[in-house]
């Protein structure tokens, strides 16, 4: 039944994030083309000005995109489950477990396509306003001293760090969706303004994560700070890595648990507490 | 008679109000029943409880031996009262996504009703009227063939052309195992289709009695006795 719970959840779904991701490609088209105009040459005071704007927007414009793929991910839920669709999806033989994985794959997978999208805009923005001679020296001054200096201090190769960072990412897409729906789930228990309820419990979950969160990374990071504070001792080699690697790994467990927990939150709300208006 | 669904001490709260209280009920098998009250007497508490949109706050629901769960709701067919589909969607797209759900789904039947009603397959959801779009929910749940249908105030927003065009589609539709509970207002209307009552007032059942019942022992229709019962 998942299955087929993921293929309508898709079809209802990939419009309003496909556009969304298309309107952020034609922006960086745009940019693009602007950036190899000679307009910028121009001797002219207020060209600096202007560019600075153009970046501006263009920042906002990736941050609204991201921000509009995730809202659309919450409205979606809340409608799907939450009001009239709602009296479908609970009708149907299916477990609150399938129709909850069902939508979060979905949305994970758009939320990918998003930043997959949003790093090739920058990629190509970045591209475009670097010479190609520019871009080949960065390129060998990172592959000459930049990446053997950080795999020394890190104590593994590049590429097992990259794919580290994009398991984080991953894991990290998955809950902050899993914080939307149990938020969700959580504000049913209000009778009156349910949205308002979900609202207060996301901010709830978000600053008490976050300042979980902001502890795991603080505190080893104080450490190393203490090094600083006194010339005559230098910081051990591999320190830093070590102190990084940790930092990664229990913020990914933690997320990873805090994840979980998040998950039977919102099932226990549509298995045991459901209560349609 | 054989037991479809039985309700026992079923209780639904909102803070101090009771909207159903200490319910006892029992669903034969094999009839069209008639869920009968006047607004707020807690019909429509009782069925989104039989169907789990709600949770009870005490007392229990078994259908077909089983608590409303997976297995229930695969032997269910309920049509709310309100629209639950979305209006992106076609009506082919819906009989399709019927199909993929229930086993128990006849595409066949819901074609054939929805060529005799002049429904386009192809039409979205938002293009038709509300009535439409009610007509479409009907024949989905009616072109299934479960144990128990749930009709929530079915023919209400229908025309009377239609109106008795579904009804003979409900009465033509059902197996003898299978049992139709129906909530409306208009008795008069579906009096005719039905072979048993349930009066509910303030959350509690005030009579069970088969029509039969009602017109020999109190000579008169079900309208009049209902008009009596719950005259303000």
């Amino acid at each position: 039944m998942l299955g087929k719970l993921f293929k309508y959840d898709w079809k209802s779904f990939w419009k309003v994030p496909a556009a969304i991701n298309i309107f952020l490609l034609i922006i960086t088209i745009i940019g693009a083309i602007s950036l190899i105009s000679p307009f910028w040459e121009l001797d002219y005071e207020i060209i600096d000005t202007l560019m600075i704007v153009a970046i501006l927007f263009y920042y906002l414009a990736l941050f609204a995109g991201s921000i509009a793929v995730f809202a659309y991910i919450a409205i979606r839920y809340y409608k799907n489950v939450y009001t009239d669709e709602g009296y479908l999806t609970h009708t149907l033989p299916v477990a609150p477990r399938d129709i909850i994985l069902s939508k979060l794959f979905v949305g994970a997978i758009w939320s990918f396509i998003t930043a997959l999208v949003m790093g090739i805009s920058v990629f190509i923005i970045l591209s475009t306003a670097i010479s190609s001679v520019e871009l080949w020296e960065i390129i060998q001054e990172f592959k000459s001293v930049v990446i053997p200096e950080f795999e020394r201090e890190m104590g593994m190769s590049i590429y097992v760090f990259t794919l580290l960072v994009l398991l984080y990412m991953i894991i990290n897409t998955f809950f902050s969706i899993l914080m939307i729906y149990s938020s969700i789930s959580l504000g049913q228990m209000f009778t009156k303004h349910k949205v308002a309820g979900a609202v207060i419990w996301y901010i709830a979950e978000y600053v008490i994560t976050q300042f979980g969160f902001s502890m795991i990374i603080n505190i080893p990071l104080m450490k190393l700070f203490s090094y600083d504070s006194d010339i005559n001792v230098s910081i051990p080699a591999g320190t830093i890595g070590s102190t990084v690697n940790m930092m990664l790994f229990s913020t990914m467990l933690i997320t990873v648990i805090i994840g979980i927990i998040l998950y039977f939150i919102t099932e226990y709300m549509m298995r045991k507490k459901l209560n349609l208006d | 008679m054989e037991t479809l669904a039985e309700i026992k001490g079923l209780t639904k709260s909102y803070g101090k109000t009771l909207a159903v209280n200490n319910m006892n009920l029992i669903i034969p098998r094999g009839k069209i029943i008639g869920l009968l009250g006047p607004n707020g007497s807690g019909k429509t508490t009782l069925i989104k409880m039989m169907n789990g949109l709600l949770t009870p706050t005490a007392g229990s629901i078994s259908i077909n031996g089983c608590a409303p769960g997976i297995t229930t709701k695969a032997r269910i067919a309920y049509l709310p009262e309100r629209t639950y589909l979305q209006d992106g969607m076609r009506v082919c797209d819906i009989v399709d996504y019927f199909s993929d759900f229930y086993k128990d789904f006849n595409r066949n039947t819901a074609f054939t009703m929805l060529q005799s009603l002049n429904i386009s397959f192809t039409a979205r959801l938002k293009t038709l009227s509300k009535g439409t779009k009610e007509k479409v929910q009907l024949i989905l749940v009616m072109s299934r063939n479960a144990d128990l249908y749930i009709l929530d105030e079915p023919i209400a927003g229908v025309d009377p052309a239609a109106r008795d065009y579904i009804l003979k589609t409900i009465i033509s539709n059902y197996n003898e195992n299978a049992s139709i509970l129906l909530s409306t207002h208009l008795i008069s209307d579906i009096e005719n289709v039905l072979d048993e009552v349930i009066f509910i007032r303030d959350g509690q059942v005030m009579a069970h009695l088969t029509v039969d019942q009602i017109r020999e022992e109190y000579g008169r229709s079900v309208d009049s006795y209902f008009r009596e019962v719950f005259a303000c």
